[in-house]
């Protein structure tokens, strides 16, 4: 999966985990603090359905390292691809 | 000559940073060379709140993995930094920790908003107003044993990988004394609410880099000193507890909810049950009068908590301002004199709340007194009745007296 598909991915998977209602438009740039509901308790949730749905392990510490949206789609892109690799 | 200022300590985060502010006003009550201030990240900025973050000599910062510290960009370059790390256990409290929902009067209101509540429970409520037995329900939750218990072991990881990490950022790292005693003793009230002892490990560091006057002394009275986190203790599923090999929570464990101790059981089955009325009568009070509402409505719900609660000084407080809005200045006085006793007793200015001082208990005392004490011109007048008063009743005593001494004349003439 690419990355561009892990951000709709990761998108699809914030929306569901925080609940909001009205999510606001994600992109490469977003930030968690910028999404409400997106605490630590959710971020726990968040990296756990992706693993579900990726089917990797994340290590949560290196999620925390990634600045924006864009840069967790990254390190999952890469995580996912030496997976398969 | 430069005028003498004090050394300013600013101070802001979570509720934690809030315990280790009101520690630290403790240890500096007689150091008037240090002024300290505290801003709550939970706490919408308001016109004025910065100006101690522009002034500080010293900041005391939370740091989390997710969240910054909005204050951190106010406070000056050539402020010192103390970092102290945010703590949390959404390993255990993720889920099962079911929130009262503040648009449900039968649930409670704010600012009784607690931890975040799960699908699961709220499935069961929804069976619930459909018509199912509670009893049937709480069978159902306490037998749970989907996703939310398999996945437990995962987010525990998750949990402890995170505060290592945050532990590492910051200047000192209270997860590694934690960390190994994380299944058999109970650090955390609720996801964010440590138990003291577990504060203590926030603190103790903070004093020892401020290079605080505090003796030991004063520290260990403060770690023995009733919780500071109350009054929601977020009961676990016992599944939950038994999947994490959790020692301190298993079906029989009581957790504190407001004035009563539930089991994870009794709290699901008020939570299924929609009904939290009684454990919230009292705070519904509190809240009422809080909010200057109406004292009418406020009065016979404390009436009706008071007897349950003989030792709440914030209920005896909160009530007393009631009573004094009523008009009701002696009864009031009453109550402000129970919640000062209460204060003296407790390591909190009022029990179960940090946000009533003794100072403001002192102030309604005095406006009660006030009020009690009649005007001057009064007090002429009650004098001149209370002295002739007295002269009537002197005239009786002498008119008895004669009485008295006439009859046992006449005995002895007879």
């Amino acid at each position: 999966m690419d990355a561009a598909s892990l951000l709709g991915l990761i998108a699809e998977t914030v929306a569901a985990e925080t609940g909001a209602r009205r999510v606001p438009k994600m992109t490469r740039a977003t930030r968690a603090g910028q999404v409400p509901g997106w605490d630590s308790l959710i971020h726990a949730r968040i990296v756990l359905a992706l693993e579900d749905r990726l089917g990797v392990a994340i290590d949560i510490a290196r999620t925390y390292d990634c600045a924006d949206l864009g840069g967790l789609a990254d390190y999952l892109a890469a995580l996912t691809a030496s997976r398969h690799g | 000559m430069a005028e003498a200022r004090p050394y300013r300590i600013f101070l802001s985060g979570n509720c934690q940073m809030q315990f280790v502010y009101d520690a630290l006003r403790r240890l500096c009550r007689d150091t008037p060379e240090i002024a300290l201030s505290f801003r709550a990240s939970y706490r919408a900025m308001r016109a004025g709140d910065d100006e101690d973050a522009r002034r500080c000599d010293v900041h005391v910062t939370q740091v989390a993995n997710l969240a910054g510290d909005p204050w951190r960009a106010l406070v000056p370059a050539s402020a010192r930094r103390i970092r102290v790390p945010a703590l949390a256990l959404p390993g255990v409290f993720h889920v099962f920790a079911p929130r009262v929902h503040p648009g449900h009067e039968a649930r409670g209101r704010p600012p009784f908003y607690l931890a975040r509540g799960n699908a699961v429970l709220n499935d069961l409520v929804a069976q619930r107003r459909a018509g199912a037995p509670p009893d049937a329900l709480t069978a159902a939750y306490l037998d749970y044993r989907g996703a939310e218990i398999e996945n437990a072991p995962r987010l525990w990881d998750m949990n402890i990988a995170a505060m290592r990490r945050l532990g590492a950022q910051a200047d000192f790292d209270p997860w590694r004394a934690i960390e190994p005693s994380l299944r058999t003793r109970r650090h955390f009230w609720s996801v964010k609410h440590p138990t003291r002892a577990t504060a203590m490990l926030l603190l103790r560091p903070v004093v020892a880099m401020l290079g605080l006057p505090a003796d030991a002394a004063a520290l260990d009275a403060l770690a023995s000193a009733p919780e500071y986190h109350e009054p929601y203790h977020a009961p676990v599923h016992p599944r939950l507890g038994e999947i994490l090999g959790l020692d301190w929570a298993g079906p029989a464990t009581r957790y504190r909810c407001f004035q009563h101790e539930l089991t994870a059981g009794e709290h699901a089955r008020l939570y299924i049950d929609g009904d939290f009325r009684r454990e919230f009568a009292l705070n519904r009070a509190i809240q009422l009068a809080r909010g200057r509402t109406d004292p009418g409505d406020a009065a016979p719900l404390f009436r009706a908590s008071l007897s349950r609660f003989p030792e709440n000084g914030q209920a005896d407080f909160w009530y007393g301002v009631v009573l004094y809005r009523q008009e009701r200045f002696g009864l009031a006085a009453h109550h402000f004199r129970r919640a000062r006793d209460g204060a003296a007793i407790a390591p909190h200015d009022v029990p179960h709340r940090a946000d009533v001082t003794a100072a403001a208990i002192e102030a309604w005392l005095k406006r009660c007194r006030r009020k009690l004490r009649p005007a001057a011109g009064t007090m002429k007048a009650r004098l001149e009745r209370l002295e002739a008063e007295e002269a009537r009743l002197a005239a009786d005593i002498r008119r008895l007296d004669a009485r008295r001494r006439l009859t046992a004349l006449r005995a002895g003439a007879a």
